[in-house]
């Protein structure tokens, strides 16, 4: 199955979904069927290489095909949407880097192709890395890793949030700080029939509870002693994020593109119903609303762009990404304000999409963290 | 010749040579400041590409020329602020770049017939 054969079936997807819009948007839990569907679609192959029958083959080559599918998505349904991206973005770690130094070399590529043959088999991929008070930085992350042998298994403990993808994922990735090393590095969960009571040592802690984003069950975990898997190029984060290149941003941006250009497709249905009869204020709110849209879908196109250069895509990426994340909120409210008081009720959609699209500011590197990374970025942009 | 302020320094040299004592308030307006130069870029791409592609072109140049007059008097507004008090002196290139973009709304068609334009030109769009 190619890039193109699982765009189309994303597409069928999509617009299942988007038929069932009202009913979805009241969900606050995963259904697991919708993640069997796009499976059966092929989207788990966003995920694997080509040359282990995926559909992988470079950042610069594909993000776009990976974020159009997103896009696509999320005009049916922005928490399954969410937890999708995850699934790519975190195997990019691994789907960016093919080469480790010779030290790690064999590790690193048995490693990728173990974790490559999961998602080929059906496993689906996420994150729990965020803890309280880091602001998003795996750097400060006060979890830690030891083990009790030299070569024994790493046994994670620590709090972990916004788990997204919690109870469907089969791996997860997370930071912490490995015992007597001085800095963070990757680990790898294995969440399979994993119970969340504490007996195995992961506890649910705060089941998820956001105004958007509601159905990605992003909860937060604590976890005890509970077994990782490390990432076999120790030490390699700020490496393996480079070689990322913007494209975790694109992916995160993409969902909120495709959340935005159906709030406005569907605002549109609302004012040409009532242009006649629009006041003033209105009139003038529908014009930005538009003229913000087509800014939001121009930064997305813009952010490709960028990345498939391979020139400076990663500061790009997430310039648009905090522009889009601003634009979306205004975009949004201003439908809001257009279509009327009705669209506090929960059964309107666009009360819904205001609340989604906020995902994004806040979403890897958030709000303070993006700041500071463009700040410094401007005078030295990453490689 | 590049322009260069009192002191003799290149202009786009002010935040590398402030950037370890500039204000939190500083630092974010500059970055409000580059996000929003990428957007015109982005914004004047898009401009070209509808056009290019004969598609709704007249509608997204209006679209876009509305957006980069907002966007660009926003830049340099906050760049101003950025630079300090300093720009509003006749000597500093800022308060001219300010008050030169600051036409670009003004320019046919200008803000009340622009918008619309645009509300009519969005009723009018195939659906």
């Amino acid at each position: 199955m190619d890039a193109d054969a699982i765009l189309d079936n994303v597409r069928l997807v999509a617009a299942a979904f988007a038929a069932e819009r009202a009913v979805r948007q009241q969900r606050r839990s995963i259904d697991r069927g919708d993640f069997d569907r796009l499976r059966e679609a092929g989207f788990l192959l966003t995920g694997v290489p080509i040359d282990q029958g995926g559909i992988w083959e470079s950042v610069r080559r594909s993000t776009r095909p990976v974020c159009e599918m997103l896009r696509t998505l999320a005009s049916g349904d922005s928490s399954v949407a969410l937890v999708c991206a995850m699934h790519p973005s975190v195997l990019s770690f691994w789907l960016a880097t093919p080469d480790a130094p010779a030290a790690f070399q064999d590790g690193w590529r048995a490693q990728r192709r173990h974790f490559f043959e999961t998602a080929r088999e059906g496993a689906w991929w996420g994150t729990i890395t965020s803890e309280s008070g880091s602001g998003g930085d795996i750097s400060r992350t006060a979890a830690t890793a030891r083990r009790a042998a030299s070569d024994g298994p790493y046994r994670l403990t620590g709090q972990k949030q916004f788990g997204s993808g919690s109870g469907m994922a089969s791996y997860m990735i997370t930071a912490a700080v490995p015992e007597g090393e001085p800095a963070a590095d990757l680990f790898v969960l294995d969440m399979r029939d994993v119970a969340w009571d504490g007996s195995t040592g992961v506890t649910l802690v705060a089941p998820w509870d956001g105004h958007g984003m509601a159905a990605t069950q992003s909860h937060a975990m604590a976890f005890a002693d509970v077994p990782v898997v490390r990432s076999a190029w120790p030490g390699a984060v700020p490496t393996l994020m480079g070689a990322n290149g913007g494209f975790m941003s694109a992916t995160f941006t993409a969902v909120i593109a495709g959340i935005a250009q159906t709030a406005v497709e569907t605002a549109r249905q609302h004012v040409r119903r009532r242009h006649d009869s629009m006041r003033a204020y209105e009139r003038v709110e529908w014009s930005r609303a538009e003229m913000e849209g087509w800014l939001i879908q121009q930064a997305y196109e813009g952010i490709l762009r960028a990345v498939e250069r391979g020139e400076d895509g990663r500061r790009q990426a997430l310039l648009g990404k905090m522009a889009i994340a601003e634009l979306a909120e205004s975009m949004t409210g201003r439908l809001c304000r257009i279509v009327g008081g009705g669209t506090f009720s929960r059964s309107s959609p666009f009360g819904h999409w205001h609340e989604d699209v906020r995902a994004l500011g806040f979403l890897r590197p958030p709000w303070g963290l993006a700041y500071d990374n463009l700040f410094e970025w401007s005078a030295s942009p990453p490689a | 010749m590049r322009r260069r302020t009192r002191s003799g320094r290149p202009r786009g040299a002010e935040v590398e040579w402030r950037r370890d004592t500039l204000r939190a308030y500083e630092r974010v307006e500059w970055t409000r400041a580059e996000m929003e130069g990428w957007l015109i870029q982005q914004a004047f791409e898009g401009m070209l590409r509808a056009i290019e592609d004969g598609k709704e072109g007249r509608r997204r140049a209006t679209q876009g020329t509305m957006a980069i007059a907002e966007l660009a008097e926003s830049v340099t507004s906050r760049i101003c602020r950025f630079v300090g008090g300093g720009t509003f002196s006749r000597s500093s290139p800022f308060g001219y770049w300010h008050e030169d973009v600051r036409a670009l709304g003004f320019l046919r068609p200008p803000w009340g017939l622009a918008f619309d334009a645009l509300f009519d030109a969005s009723c009018a769009s195939e659906p």
